[in-house]
C-alpha cells in the first residue's frame, strides 16, 4: 500500500516537472533581438540602429540612419537607383560667404549655429529630398534636416551634439520649439508637454497631449 | 515616437482592487483562516465539511454523496474604509487613491447544487460597479449613468458582475474529481477560498494581488487526496487555456496551459501543510484576425500580432496551526518571456522579460475571548520584474500589523495598518490603515 502510493507521488511529481521544466527567461537577455535594456527606466528600448516596428524592433539596413522613428538616409545622402543611401552631391555640403556653394541645385548655404551647408530653398516639405523638413518659419525657406533625431541615448551628454540636444525616454529628441511655428523635424509639430515637466517637444501630431 | 510619448504619460495603476474608482487587476483580499473562520450557510447544513480542514466557502454545501432538492445560494460580503496616508502631492498619490474612503468591496454570490451524488454545479459571480470609476485616456473618470425608466428618467448609475468560477464537477472517489468549466487556479492556502471573512487581514499580499498565478483559468482540473499512514496527500492538475483577455471562452493563441498543486496534510502540531504549485502557459493577446488577398485574389485568414508571453509560475506555502497560534507564509515566483516582435508596448518603450519573486509571513493568534481576538502581523517580501517607469526590479517590503475579530461565526471585523516601502527610481512609499467589515450570508 504504502509502495503503491510512493509510486504514486513519484508519478505525479514527474508530470509535473515535465509540465514545467524548461527556463522561460535569460536574465542575460531581457530583449528581443535589435533591444537594449534601458536599466534606468526598466523597459526594453531599440538599438542604436534599429527603429519600432509593431511589437518589436526592425534594424536599419547598413547604409540608412534612425531619423525620428524611421530608417532613411543620412543627411546628405538620398537613395540611388540600386536603393542605397549615396551622397548627394552637394547636398550639405559645407559652405560660407568665402565659399558658396556651386551645386545649381543646392545652391544656397543655409547658416544655423554659425555653420552653413548647402541646401535648397522650398516652400513645402515634398520639395526636398526624404527626411528633410522645408523650414517654413526662416526668413529664406530651405530644406534642413534635425540630425540625431531619433537616435538612441542612455545619457543628456549623448545628444549635445545634435540637432536633437534632449534625451527624453530614451531617444534623442528636440525641445524647446514654438508652439504655432512647428519648427520641427520632418512630420512632427510642436508639442505642449508642460504638464509633463518637459516644456515643448517636437513629436507626431497624434502624439501631441 | 509613441515611445517617446509613453514615457511622458503617467503610470496606470496597479494595485487597486474593484472599486468604484479603481482598476481592477483581479480579486479581493488574502489570506486564509483555518475553519472557524467559515461561516455556514443558512441554506443547508454542512456536517461532513464545516469540521475538515477544506476552507472553501463554496464547497460548504456541496457535500460528496448528497443531493439537493433546492439551489443552496450563500456567499459573502464586505465594507471598508482606507486612508492611504501620504501628502496629496506624493507621487504614491497616482498610483492609490489619496483620499479617506468607504468602499463597498466585495459581493459575492455563490449558487451551488449537488445534482446527485456524484455530480456538482457551482457558480459564483461578483456584483462590482465597475467600470464606474476607471480612468480614460484623457484623465477624466468613467461616469456609469443611464436614464432610470422606472424613475421618469432620472439617472440611476449602473455596474456590472465578474464570473468569478462556474463549473461541473464530477467525483470519481476522493482520489479524483473531474472539474470542467471556470475555476479558480489552485495554489498556495488562499486563492480558493477567497472568501473575505475566511481572510484575516484586509489587504492581500502583492505576490497575490498581482496573480503570479492566474487568478481563474478555463478548462480542466483533476483533483483528489490520498491518505498515507497519519498523513494525507492531495493533487491538483488543470489543463486550460491559459492567461488571456477571454481566457474563459476563447483562446488566442491556441496553446494549452498546464498546472499543478501537492499539497501534503501532516499531524504535526495540531496540523502542518506544505504545498508547491506550478503552472506554465502562455498569454495572448492581439488585435482580431483579418482577412487578405494575395496577388490572386484569394482571401485567407492572418492573425495580426499582439503581445505575447511565455510564463512559468512556481511557488510553495506553509501552514502551521497549534491551538491559537497561526503561521502562514508563501514563496512565489513568475517568470515571464516575450515572443519575438510580441512585446507588450509599455511607457518608455517595450516590457522587458523578468521575474518576479516575492514572498510573506503572517504570524496570528486566535484568542477565545473577546471576540475572538487575533492580533496578527504580516510582513512582505518582494523583488518585482522591471517596470516602466518604476525602473530595474523594485523591491517592494511592507509590514503589516492587524486586529480581526469574531463577533458573531458570520461576521469579522479587521483593524490593519501597514507601511509599503517601494525601493525603486520613484518614491511611491506610503502608510495605510484600513479597516473592513466582512460577513457570510
Amino acid at each position: 500500500m504504502a509502495e503503491d502510493s510512493s509510486k504514486r507521488v513519484r508519478w505525479l511529481a514527474a508530470i509535473a516537472a515535465t509540465a514545467l521544466a524548461g527556463c522561460v527567461y535569460d536574465s542575460t537577455d531581457p530583449c528581443g533581438p535589435n533591444m537594449r535594456y534601458e536599466r534606468a527606466s526598466g523597459v526594453c528600448v531599440c538599438a542604436d540602429n534599429a527603429v519600432v516596428d509593431g511589437f518589436g524592433c526592425t534594424a536599419c539596413t547598413a547604409d540608412e540612419i534612425v531619423v525620428g522613428s524611421v530608417c532613411a538616409c543620412a543627411p546628405g545622402e538620398a537613395k540611388d537607383l540600386r536603393n542605397v543611401c549615396a551622397t548627394v552631391p552637394g547636398l550639405g555640403t559645407t559652405c560660407d560667404a568665402a565659399d558658396p556653394c556651386t551645386d545649381s541645385t543646392y545652391d544656397y548655404c543655409a547658416v544655423r549655429k554659425g555653420a552653413g551647408a548647402c541646401t535648397e530653398r522650398c516652400t513645402v516639405d515634398t520639395d526636398c529630398p526624404d527626411t528633410y523638413v522645408c523650414a517654413v518659419w526662416e526668413a529664406t525657406p530651405s530644406c534642413r534636416v534635425y540630425t540625431g533625431y531619433g537616435a538612441s541615448c542612455t545619457i543628456p551628454s549623448d545628444c549635445e551634439d545634435f540637432d536633437a540636444s534632449s534625451c527624453l525616454g530614451g531617444y534623442c529628441v528636440v525641445q524647446g520649439c514654438t508652439l504655432g511655428v512647428d519648427d520641427c523635424p520632418r512630420d512632427t509639430q510642436c508639442c505642449d508637454f508642460s504638464s509633463f515637466g518637459v516644456g515643448t517637444v517636437c513629436a507626431p501630431a497624434t502624439e501631441c497631449p | 515616437m509613441r515611445r517617446f510619448v509613453w514615457a511622458l504619460a503617467l503610470l496606470v495603476p496597479t494595485t487597486a482592487s474593484a472599486q468604484p474608482g479603481e482598476t481592477p487587476p483581479s480579486e479581493p483580499a488574502p489570506v486564509v483562516e483555518p475553519p472557524p473562520a467559515v461561516p455556514v450557510p443558512v441554506v443547508t447544513k454542512p456536517p461532513a465539511v464545516a469540521s475538515s480542514d477544506d476552507l472553501d466557502l463554496a464547497t460548504l454545501d456541496l457535500v460528496p454523496g448528497k443531493v439537493d432538492e433546492h439551489l443552496n445560494i450563500y456567499g459573502f460580503i464586505d465594507f471598508g474604509w482606507r486612508d492611504l496616508m501620504v501628502p496629496d502631492t506624493s507621487l504614491a498619490a497616482n498610483y492609490f487613491p489619496k483620499e479617506s474612503s468607504f468602499f463597498v468591496g466585495n459581493v459575492n454570490l455563490y449558487v451551488a447544487k449537488n445534482l446527485s451524488s456524484h455530480w456538482r454545479s457551482m457558480l459564483e459571480v461578483r456584483f462590482l460597479y465597475a467600470p464606474a470609476g476607471a480612468t480614460n485616456t484623457d484623465g477624466t473618470f468613467v461616469h456609469t449613468s443611464a436614464p432610470d425608466p422606472g424613475d421618469l428618467q432620472r439617472p440611476v448609475s449602473w455596474g456590472s458582475i465578474a464570473i468569478e468560477r462556474v463549473y461541473l464537477e464530477y467525483e470519481v472517489n476522493e482520489s479524483l474529481t473531474i472539474q470542467a468549466g471556470s475555476f479558480l487556479t489552485p495554489y498556495g492556502i488562499w486563492n480558493v477560498d477567497h472568501g473575505s471573512p475566511a481572510i484575516i487581514p484586509v489587504s492581500r499580499p502583492y505576490i497575490i494581488g498581482e496573480q503570479l498565478f492566474p487568478q481563474q483559468q478555463t478548462g480542466l482540473h483533476l483533483y483528489g487526496k490520498h491518505p498515507i499512514g497519519d498523513y494525507q496527500l492531495s493533487y491538483h492538475g488543470t489543463l486550460s487555456n491559459g492567461r488571456g483577455p477571454f481566457q474563459a471562452f476563447r483562446d488566442l493563441d491556441d496553446n494549452m496551459a498546464v498546472g499543478g498543486r501537492l499539497e501534503l496534510e501532516t499531524p504535526w502540531l495540531d496540523g502542518v501543510h506544505i504545498g508547491i504549485s506550478g503552472y506554465r502557459g502562455r498569454f495572448t493577446d492581439r488585435p482580431a484576425d483579418v482577412i487578405t488577398a494575395d496577388a490572386s485574389g484569394n482571401l485567407t485568414n492572418s492573425t495580426p500580432a499582439g503581445t505575447q508571453y511565455d510564463e512559468v509560475s512556481y511557488g510553495a506555502d506553509l501552514l502551521v496551526r497549534r491551538g491559537g497560534l497561526h503561521i502562514q507564509a508563501e514563496v512565489i515566483g513568475n517568470d515571464r518571456h516575450y515572443l519575438v516582435n510580441n512585446r507588450e508596448l509599455v511607457t518608455g518603450g517595450f516590457a522587458a522579460d523578468g521575474r518576479y519573486l516575492g514572498s510573506y509571513a503572517l504570524v496570528g493568534y486566535r484568542f477565545d475571548r473577546w471576540w475572538q481576538l487575533m492580533p496578527f502581523a504580516i510582513v512582505e517580501l518582494d523583488r518585482m520584474r522591471p517596470t516602466a517607469a518604476v525602473g530595474d526590479k523594485p523591491v517592494v517590503f511592507q509590514p503589516s500589523i492587524g486586529l480581526n475579530f469574531r463577533p458573531d461565526p458570520s461576521v469579522v471585523l479587521k483593524l490593519q495598518y501597514n507601511r509599503a516601502t517601494i525601493y525603486s527610481q520613484l518614491d511611491l512609499s506610503f502608510g495605510a490603515f484600513s479597516a473592513q467589515a466582512a460577513w457570510a450570508f
